[in-house]
């Protein structure tokens, strides 16, 4: 095999992949563009419905208000509730959310606060369970509810000779002491390794198809295959520039995506509050290196499926499964529990997402990380030799 | 306009279809039975691993031990704790997961407790924050801490004769009024108007690419336009067609869902939180009613767009942003808070989401119901006349 040969092909392709604009604006830059303004705009209509939604007046009836005149009178007074008069069909009426709750006072409340301390009261929110304004409002009451409860508290203990810090013997206070480094790292742990390998798949397919069912489909394959290029010159040059589409497809949107969270500090307050963008070029790089492999293993098994498929859209048809095989074991940095062991180490995508959440936050489990290193190298070999297989076999890449 | 000849364009349609196997299989037929498949085996992983997280035991670290031997003997007695002995390196040993988190018991933390007259003394908890198993063992340890200071407080309560009794003069107790099926509900009443509006478009996305950009791009769309059969007939049947498709791999695949949804039992009891859910014959139909003309307009729309293209791909690129326009509105159908009404009602897609998520829950709000109906009723009919247009102009057609 010849590299300048090789080298050729890759040029080729690359001018070919290149020159097509519309294409390459369609399947490359209207993604990676697209997915964090959709991300944005949805946040950003979120944050203000919730808000807007939680910051108005939430309606509730009060239902035998006269047993407890005070409570009632504290509960009229907050500013986000709206007391209305009368409580009938109060069932009826938060079913259909034209009242948001409905608080039933016991009979003699407060009388009996007074005269028996012994005999706790218990009030009555009712709610329409995980509705977003019942929720709201059954919060304010609470609220007040317990600022009541305390004031009638401390009254009580003073009256004995108790002051209200005899209540709070002690303080607990919890304190972080892992590096904000450690504390991003482990957030981008959860959600980045999933993204990676979705993104190193979705950049691969476009141009594998391209340049083997494609070239099928507008003919320039006998011409290609008749000139003096070696079976495996061709088979490795067009491979490598799937690899580098992949691998920039995937860059750009990582690149893209972290703009999009920084540039809306406003969106992910909670998040960027620890946000110090504080990943190490010694994470940065272990996660390239065992990404790496794993894009092989995508870009030589797309090839080698696609070749098989007469035009694009069969060649579509074809690996769209791929997608769902992947994404599940993908999925497995977002699982709590799930932890890196010499079986799972061995299950190709499952074991990459797994070692780089462990390297996003900062722990290098260096025997694993050789395992799992070795064993997609392992894979992504078989996928080579695989795809090279198949463009040797004249049934596939002649198949009518 | 001849309904028996728009009829045999269908079945020609149809044939062709249904005749190409691979694509079937691909993408139908696959993704749903493996969906569910992988789901469940994903779910089980899912529900072991989960498993394992709570049999584990917390190792947690003590300091200043000897300054409370009474709340370190109550933590060595709590279930799930391990204690380990105290060593300088906690914060290293937490920052590497080894250790889960510290307790710091500061000097003359009993005597104080005892005097109770000076400042509350602080117990410290160190911690890796946003590491699950991290977080998890700092509130069991907030927990343990509570209950000892809940027992400290009702001894200082007991010496000057008072029952604890008296520091719960009122409890507030939310109680849910609105009907079962409503609570249990509501979750998945938000994400099946999500999954039918995407499933809708995509079902119809492929046959509308494949009976129009595929017809040129195959060279046959000259053929079956010399054809004695009239535009408008073709347009009906291929259109016809295309909805069929639609609806097909909507309910295929909302019938795959449930399936797994009962099949992962444990799965559905975490959505709805136990609250038994159960979708009524009515509101199905009404859902599926509203349904239709949000697939008609899809069909409308996707053969309009995609007769533009020269072939299947440059179709397919120009319909991708179009997803992006589609998924905003579906998912803001999703969020909390966003409420049906007069003007939101008027908005394709999102009006559906919205009327769909009411109707589930079991409102009716016909007046509603008839607005969306009427409105995405127009736009399907606006959709399916571009689309009858653009077969008529030959530039369009023909567009080299």
């Amino acid at each position: 095999m010849s590299l300048r040969n090789v080298g050729i092909i890759y040029r080729k392709e690359l001018t070919d992949s290149l020159r097509d604009r519309r294409t390459l604006i369609s399947s490359i830059v209207v993604p990676i563009l697209s997915f964090p303004l959709l991300m944005l705009a949805i946040g950003a209509i979120a944050v203000f419905v919730i808000t807007k939604t939680t910051q108005q007046q939430q309606v509730v009836a009060l239902i035998h208000a006269e047993q407890a005149p005070d409570l009632a009178q504290r509960i009229r007074r907050e500013r986000n509730l709206r007391v209305v008069g009368d409580a009938e069909n109060y069932i009826q009426r938060i079913n259909d959310k034209s009242l948001q709750a409905a608080v039933e006072f016991p009979t003699g409340m407060e009388e009996k606060i007074r005269t028996s301390p012994e005999e706790p009261q218990t009030v009555k929110i009712y709610v329409y369970e995980d509705e977003l304004r019942s929720s709201t409002a059954a919060r304010a009451i609470e609220s007040v509810v317990r600022q009541y409860r305390d004031e009638i508290v401390t009254q009580r203990i003073s009256s004995r000779g108790l002051e209200a810090r005899a209540l709070q013997p002690f303080k607990t206070e919890k304190q972080n002491v892992a590096s904000a480094e450690k504390v991003t790292g482990n957030v981008l742990g959860f959600i980045l390794p999933y993204f990676i390998i979705i993104l190193c798949l979705t950049g691969a397919m476009y141009p594998a198809i391209d340049m083997t069912a494609g070239e099928k489909e507008r003919g320039t394959m006998e011409t290609i295959l008749a000139s003096p290029i070696g079976r495996g010159e061709l088979v490795f040059g067009k491979f490598l520039l799937t690899l580098t589409a992949s691998l920039v497809t995937t860059a750009l949107s990582i690149i893209s995506l972290g703009l999009t969270v920084m540039a809306v500090p406003f969106l992910f307050s909670q998040l960027s509050k620890k946000f110090v963008v504080a990943v190490s070029i010694k994470a940065a790089a272990a996660v390239f290196f065992l990404i790496l492999p794993l894009a092989i293993v995508f870009a030589a098994v797309m090839m080698a499926l696609a070749l098989r498929a007469r035009n694009y859209r069969e060649a579509q048809s074809l690996l769209a499964p791929l997608l769902f095989l992947v994404i599940l074991p993908a999925l497995a940095s977002m699982v709590p529990g799930i932890e890196l062991n010499p079986r799972l180490a061995l299950v190709p995508v499952m074991n990459v997402s797994l070692v780089a959440k462990e390297i996003l936050a900062g722990q290098y489990p260096w025997p694993f990380i050789g395992i799992i290193f070795g064993s997609t190298c392992v894979y992504a070999a078989a996928a080579l030799f695989y795809a090279r297989r198949q463009f040797e076999s004249e049934e596939v890449l002649f198949r009518i | 306009m001849r309904l028996d000849q728009a009829f045999v364009v269908y079945r020609k349609e149809m044939v062709d279809l249904l005749r190409d196997r691979r694509t079937i299989f691909g993408t139908l037929i696959f993704p749903l039975i493996l969906f569910p498949l992988m789901t469940v085996g994903f779910g089980s992983l899912v529900e072991k691993s989960a498993k394992n997280v709570r049999k584990e035991v917390t190792g947690v670290m003590l300091l200043g031990e000897e300054h409370a031997p009474q709340l370190a003997q109550v933590l060595r007695n709590a279930e799930g704790l391990r204690i380990v002995p105290p060593a300088p390196d906690y914060v290293q040993q937490i920052s590497s997961k080894k250790l889960r988190a510290a307790v710091e018991l500061p000097t003359g933390f009993e005597a104080a407790l005892t005097d109770g007259s000076g400042d509350p003394p602080q117990v410290k908890i160190y911690y890796y924050s946003t590491e699950m198993r991290s977080e998890s063992a700092v509130s069991r340890l907030e927990e343990i801490l509570r209950n000892y200071r809940n027992s400290v407080v009702e001894n200082r309560l007991g010496a000057r004769g008072l029952s604890p009794a008296v520091l719960k003069p009122v409890v507030a107790e939310r109680q849910n009024v609105a009907a079962t099926e409503k609570v249990g509900g509501m979750k998945l009443a938000s994400m099946i108007p999500y999954f039918i509006t995407i499933l809708c478009l995509t079902g119809a996305l492929h046959p509308a690419i494949d009976l129009t950009a595929g017809e040129k791009e195959r060279g046959t769309l000259e053929t079956i336009l010399a054809s004695s059969i009239s535009r408008g007939e073709l347009v009906l049947g291929k259109f016809l067609m295309i909805l069929t498709a639609s609806l097909t791999t909507t309910i295929l695949a909302i019938f795959s869902f449930s399936l797994t949804v009962i099949f992962a039992k444990s799965y559905l009891d975490e959505l709805t939180q136990g609250h038994p859910f159960s979708i009524s014959l009515q509101s199905a139909a009404c859902v599926l009613l509203l349904a239709l003309p949000l697939a008609v307009f899809f069909s409308g729309a996707l053969m309009a767009m995609s007769l533009r293209a020269k072939s299947y791909r440059e179709a397919q690129g120009q319909i991708g942003p179009l997803m992006i326009v589609v998924i905003l509105p579906a998912v803001v159908g999703m969020l909390p808070g966003v409420e049906l009404n007069a003007r939101l009602a008027v908005i394709p897609i999102l009006n559906v989401s919205l009327v769909a998520r009411e109707i589930l829950t079991g409102n009716y709000p016909w007046g509603m119901i008839g607005l969306v109906f009427a409105s995405s009723c127009a736009y399907a009919a606006l959709a399916l006349s571009a689309a009858a247009n653009m077969f008529q102009r030959e530039e369009v057609l023909f567009r080299a």
